[in-house]
């Protein structure tokens, strides 16, 4: 994925896109979208960064989970099998980035009603006491390339938040495909990472403001 | 909507709220692995039960219960070949049956087993099983990319000497206020002057060295020592490393310390060294998403992550 820093407006479409897409549940975000200032007064001006789980080439966090919960599939998106997780939140540490939620709790919008419809079938994939994070909504990529659809292209096969972004900041595509729209991106703009030091390999780029 | 900010994070996990329950297992573990070693070392026996006990018992049941699906621990052991956990998990498994053989006599059972060949060879081998475990707690927190202080090489050898230092207080505690050989006491402290100050040395280093490592671990550092977590640190070096220092030598070379404020001063140790634990496990942060160019950023509340 590449996010394009220059087009994002922090107006947070993704990150509701992806809460309602994915049913994920109150005080957990798989994507969000930070602001900070840069520059001195007068000439300050507000940024904003969207962040996910980096998906990362050599993830941090499936090297350090003792169960194998944690796992790589083949296209490159790092997944957690919830019935393998045992909840030792090793890999939170690991992660350089933060990007892991831990499902301490059944949390529901409104207490007092109980849970709506919506939630009792959204919730059913998580399981309380694991690690939940960005999936690149796989689920949503396999039933689109199993109609053929392909992904980053066609938006039926293609992330929420990418689809869902008023801006188009959000690119989705194969970093492998040279000739892929996100590869001509990262060239182009002189995309990045971040901490590439730590040497995790992520697969989600900037595009500097 | 949440507003969402850029800068320093702190964990949340280990070490604060159910995260205290791994707290109590590090601490239980290394207390018990630390008085098992120094007792097979000065030939305490009886100190070498209570390690054992206390790692067999804490160490498990904390970290089974830490876990958010602890029936599920057992798929735990699965991966010894990348994750430290799992690594841990097999320590403990040997170590639990090993050393019980060993102590399984003076436990009134299996008396027999004393001087047999098995009986010598579950103590030689529980030895390195011992070192592993008060080792891996280190390592296990060396191999946390995410957090910046801990991943440190020098952790490693922090954890092993601060659980000499719980161990040997323990023993002394027990040994002061329960058995009360003075000559056990006496050989004690002479070693525990030597522990104490090689402890001070060590955390002076990691913390110098971890200072000059990167900015996250200077916000750390600097939380440890002047922020938010400097009242629970200087208070736990005080208790596990000045105080008893201070004990040691006016009881050696000027006044003589009844055996109860020996006694006392062990269990101050053994609070501080917990407390030494649980300002490590918080004070660790995540690195900034952007760069903090900014000197002042690590002194300055507001780059924090609201």
């Amino acid at each position: 994925m590449v996010i394009d820093l220059r087009k994002c407006s922090g107006c947070m479409t993704c990150v509701a896109a992806c809460k309602q897409g994915n049913a994920v549940p109150p005080g957990i975000y798989f994507t969000k979208v930070f602001d900070y200032e840069v520059g001195e007064y007068p000439n300050v001006s507000r940024r904003y960064l969207p962040f996910l789980c980096f998906h990362c080439e050599k993830p941090a966090c499936e090297e350090v989970c003792p169960t194998g919960a944690t796992y790589k599939r083949e296209d490159g998106i790092v997944m957690i099998d919830y019935d393998k997780c045992i909840g030792c939140r090793y890999c939170m540490m690991a992660c350089p980035y933060d990007a892991r939620s831990f499902y301490d709790r059944e949390r529901m919008y409104y207490y007092d009603g109980g849970m709506m419809e919506y939630e009792k079938v959204g919730y059913k994939k998580y399981q309380v006491g694991t690690v939940v994070k960005c999936t690149f909504c796989a689920e949503r990529i396999d039933e689109g390339l199993k109609r053929g659809l392909k992904p980053g292209v066609d938006p039926d096969a293609t992330p929420l938040c990418v689809i869902s972004c008023i801006c188009e900041a959000r690119v989705f595509g194969d970093l492998d495909d040279p000739e892929s729209e996100v590869n001509k991106l990262i060239r182009e703009r002189k995309g990045y990472t971040i901490h590439p030091e730590l040497g995790t390999g992520p697969s989600v780029y900037y595009l500097p403001p | 909507m949440v507003t969402m900010a850029v800068g320093y994070k702190f964990q949340t996990q280990w070490g604060r709220n159910r995260g205290i329950l791994l707290l109590l297992a590090m601490y239980t573990g290394a207390m018990g692995g630390g008085a098992y070693l120094l007792s097979i070392y000065t030939g305490y026996i009886l100190g070498a039960v209570i390690g054992y006990l206390i790692l067999v018992i804490g160490k498990p049941v904390f970290h089974i219960l830490f876990l958010g699906r602890p029936e599920r621990f057992i798929k735990a052991f699965k991966r010894p070949n990348s994750s430290w956990i799992s690594r841990g998990i097999w320590g403990l498994t040997f170590y639990i049956p090993i050393g019980g053989i060993y102590v399984a006599p003076y436990l009134g059972i299996m008396q027999w087993l004393e001087g047999t060949f098995i009986w010598s060879l579950a103590l030689w081998l529980s030895i390195p099983l011992a070192i592993f475990l008060i080792l891996y707690d280190g390592f296990l927190l060396v191999a946390s990319k995410g957090v910046a202080i801990w991943n440190n090489s020098l952790l490693a050898i922090l954890f092993p000497v601060a659980a000499l230092i719980s161990g040997l207080g323990v023993l002394i505690f027990y040994t002061a206020y329960f058995i009360r050989i003075e000559q056990f006491l006496k050989l004690f402290e002479e070693h525990e002057l030597t522990i104490l100050l090689v402890g001070a040395f060590t955390i002076a280093t990691y913390l110098y060295t971890v200072n000059y490592s990167d900015t996250t671990s200077r916000y750390s550092v600097f939380q440890l020592i002047k922020g938010r977590y400097s009242p629970i640190f200087w208070f736990s070096i005080a208790t596990a490393i000045a105080i008893p220092i201070l004990a040691n030598i006016l009881n050696r070379y000027y006044i003589h310390i009844p055996i109860q404020v020996i006694g006392l001063v062990a269990l101050l140790e053994l609070v501080g060294d917990l407390l030494l634990k649980y300002a490590i496990l918080n004070v660790g942060a995540y690195r900034p998403l952007v760069p903090l160019w900014s000197k002042e950023s690590i002194y300055d509340e507001s780059y924090k992550v609201r």
